[in-house]
């Protein structure tokens, strides 16, 4: 059990550079956050402390970023500044990453959607356009759904 | 051991049957990441789980009708002390049946966590590993389950390109890979750069890791290029294999006895940088290093 919580909360950190610079100032932190063991607990303030924490969360946030900017171009472009602060809050809410890259764009569109009321109105437009693709596109993707493709043998 | 020279092969991209079609001749085998031959629509998907793309299945079938496939996964995950996924299991297992790998390699590095995930964007973000007696009772008897899915196969496992090692370990990686074949017979992928980016980024010495790896357990030798990600250095597969990477192959390979397979990794995006030339030289440099360990294998054989 131990171990699965210092995975978690090894994951955890990778995901959220607020929660890294927490760690950093108060690693007393983990105790409260997680159930590790003392030996555990040094060993992840040490990972977080280390200067390979910051490329850890970088590459964290380059890969979630790329299924989103390579399918909704236009949307994050109208939304500029704004589009930092909406996706931190969108990831913090789903920890948990999908490989497919039309999923992780639909959901993201999705909670933009949820959140139309606030965006500019030119990122509501291209969000409308751009969202559409996207599902057309992972509606194509399931198209062969439980088909199987694999012969019996080689 | 071995007596042949390894076989020189790419890891399967949407780019590949390009270079295939240009300069075949010079590819013995292709590795293949099954997990980019279907969308996984997650568990709760049901029996629609998975969905195939059937045409770059049967555009692979195509090329690998005389040339030998690896299977090299991503999304098994086994040092996560949480259950193997079945269903993926399943896929994977299927996938072999139908393409024959001549064995399966995954990851010695952690992308799922419970309810926590990290996206590995073709495994270039693993996190470190805790080097224990529990991570490896966890990833030994996944190495067996996944041995058994896939009727007995020889089953590898990579050392991964990390940014921060996990501190105060009980063993070190290579004393980790060591026990692990030791228990169950795993045999070990040497990702050379993944070992440059970790000379780079925490400091590993290769030559000390290199020397404490049982010779017998290296089946297969990763080659790639990568990126400076500000002051870290990536694993992206996105450039010729480093100088110093060639330099450790020259100087390791033709010590491991059981070495079969020597692999250059590049992703699709970057094909257009490299260059189909570019592609070819680094198949030529790795055929020359397997003539090298061929050579040597031959010389240690009475006559």
């Amino acid at each position: 059990m131990s171990l699965a919580q210092f995975q978690t909360a090894l994951a955890d950190l990778t995901a959220s550079p607020d929660l890294v610079r927490q760690v950093r100032s108060a690693p007393d932190d983990l105790a409260a956050l997680y159930d590790l063991t003392d030996r555990e607990r040094r060993r992840l303030s040490q990972v977080a402390a280390s200067p390979g924490m910051e490329a850890n969360c970088m590459l964290y946030r380059a890969n979630r970023l790329a299924p989103v900017a390579l399918n909704l171009p236009e949307t994050c472009s109208a939304l500029g500044d704004e589009l930092a602060p909406l996706i931190s809050a969108y990831w913090q809410g789903e920890p948990t990453t999908d490989v497919h890259f039309l999923i992780e764009a639909d959901r993201f569109c999705r909670y933009l959607l949820a959140r139309a009321a606030i965006l500019p109105p030119t990122a509501q437009v291209h969000l409308s356009r751009e969202h559409a693709v996207v599902a057309g596109k992972l509606a194509a993707s399931r198209r062969h759904a439980g088909r199987p493709v694999w012969t019996a043998a080689s | 051991m071995i007596s042949s020279s390894p076989m020189v092969g790419l890891l399967y991209n949407p780019a590949v049957p390009l270079v295939l079609d240009a300069i075949g001749a010079r590819v013995d085998f292709v590795e293949v990441i099954p997990d980019r031959l279907w969308y996984d629509f997650g568990v709760q998907a049901g029996a629609n789980r998975f969905s195939h793309s059937h045409l770059a299945v049967d555009e692979l079938r195509g090329y690998v009708q005389d040339r030998a496939v690896i299977g090299h996964g991503i999304g098994l995950s086994l040092p996560s002390a949480m259950p193997l996924d079945a269903g993926l299991l399943d896929q994977v297992a299927a996938s072999h049946r139908d393409l024959g790998y001549q064995w399966y390699s995954e990851h010695l590095s952690m992308f799922l966590a419970p309810h926590s995930s990290v996206p590995n964007a073709q495994a270039g973000m693993g996190l470190p590993v805790v080097f224990d007696q529990e991570s490896l009772d966890i990833v030994s008897t996944k190495v067996a389950q996944l041995s058994d899915s896939l009727g007995g196969a020889q089953i590898l496992l990579e050392n991964g390109a990390i940014f921060s090692a996990i501190p105060d370990p009980d063993m070190t990686e290579p004393a980790f890979f060591n026990a692990l074949h030791a228990t169950t017979g795993c045999g070990m992928l040497l990702d050379l750069h993944n070992l440059y980016a970790n000379t780079l980024n925490i400091g590993i010495d290769a030559d000390a890791y290199l020397a404490q790896i049982n010779p017998e357990i290296v089946v297969e030798i990763h080659l790639a290029g990568g990126d400076w990600l500000k002051s870290h250095y990536t694993d992206s597969h996105s450039r010729p294999t480093p100088a110093m990477v060639w330099d450790w192959a020259k100087a390791w390979a033709p010590r491991f006895p059981n070495l079969a397979a020597i692999t250059y990794e590049y992703h699709e995006s970057y094909h257009k940088r490299l260059g189909l030339q570019g592609i070819a030289q680094e198949l030529e440099l790795m055929h020359d290093l397997a003539d090298q360990v061929g050579q040597a294998r031959r010389a240690r054989v009475p006559a």
